[in-house]
């Protein structure tokens, strides 16, 4: 994470930040891992051909071609702040399946800052995900994450 | 309770049927940070946990509870494939321990074009800890097949 605490002005944010291509990825959901994941979260659907739904959360995390640190560090994120996961949003057009190879590409599509009761500062930089196998889509996944600026005041 | 098809169907105001997750394992909870890729020292490391001020215990990933209201509603339709879309808000921690339910509401019911003779579901969702708090609220629209797989009956 960047080390200084100052509060980034929202323009340069927004300037930096809105319409970014993030680099994407191309990957695989492996057999092993989605029984682990199934098991895990204690599924009682277990088919064979299609990967369990959290499959898009999964991927959009792993898809984003960063870390997650590095988001931190693209949303001037200092060692004070806190990431937190606000909100996700699923479009499934065809289901995801197992073994398969997905074309993840990613966009940061908004940037956005409001003040909660404590004084504290959020900001909300929200990602969309786009997961496509052969050319052909299969869903979106759009995700705000939340860094919640300082100590609270 | 799964396999018995529903013969009428859903229509608004059903409660969807519940999915309760009892005791949720911390290493249930460490296996999916490894499968999130999530570095976040809060899913299992316990001193990391008490320095962040969030108790005693590991943090249920945020998607981790959501996709117990993914496993109601495939439940509830018969096939993760089903799934039309979901969008859900985290406003509390699920800490390992916990028991939680999954539960939601139908709000809307609608043929469902792509799939004559079967309907689009649309529904308010909800993952509830046992002492009342609501820590991922949302919606959901799915598939809910009436001419073909099994569903489990509202």
């Amino acid at each position: 994470m960047a080390p200084e605490t100052s509060l980034v002005p929202l323009e340069l944010l927004r300037q930096t930040l809105a319409g970014k291509r993030l680099p994407g990825a191309e990957l695989e959901i492996p057999g092993y891992e989605n029984t682990i994941a199934t098991r895990a979260l204690r599924s009682e659907v277990s088919e064979q051909e299609f990967a369990h739904s959290i499959w898009f959360i999964v991927c959009s995390l792993r898809g984003m071609g960063i870390s997650v640190n590095e988001l931190c560090d693209l949303a001037h994120a200092g060692p004070h702040d806190t990431l937190l996961y606000g909100e996700v949003g699923i479009e499934q057009e065809l289901p995801l399946r197992v073994g398969a190879w997905y074309r993840v590409d990613a966009v940061i599509t908004d940037v956005g800052r409001s003040t909660l009761r404590d004084g504290s500062t959020l900001d909300k930089v929200t990602v969309r995900v786009e997961l496509l196998c052969d050319g052909v889509r299969h869903g979106t996944v759009t995700s705000t994450y939340l860094f919640k600026r300082g100590e609270p005041r | 309770m799964t396999g018995q098809r529903a013969a009428q169907p859903p229509v608004v105001g059903d409660h969807l049927p519940e999915l309760r997750i009892d005791a949720i394992d911390p290493r249930d909870i460490m296996l999916m940070a490894l499968v999130l890729r999530d570095p976040n020292p809060i899913h299992y490391d316990v001193d990391a946990v008490r320095a962040a001020g969030l108790g005693e215990v590991e943090v249920n990933q945020g998607g981790a509870t959501m996709a117990y209201l993914l496993n109601m509603l495939s439940r509830w339709t018969g096939s993760q494939a089903n799934l039309r879309s979901i969008r859900c808000r985290f406003s509390a921690n699920v800490l390992a321990g916990d028991n939680v339910t999954a539960g939601g509401t139908v709000t809307a019911v609608t043929p469902d074009d792509r799939s004559p003779g079967d309907v689009i579901v649309e529904c308010d969702v909800w993952v509830e800890r046992d002492d009342g708090v609501r820590a991922v609220t949302g919606s959901a629209r799915v598939r809910y097949p009436l001419a073909g797989t099994a569903a489990v009956q509202v």
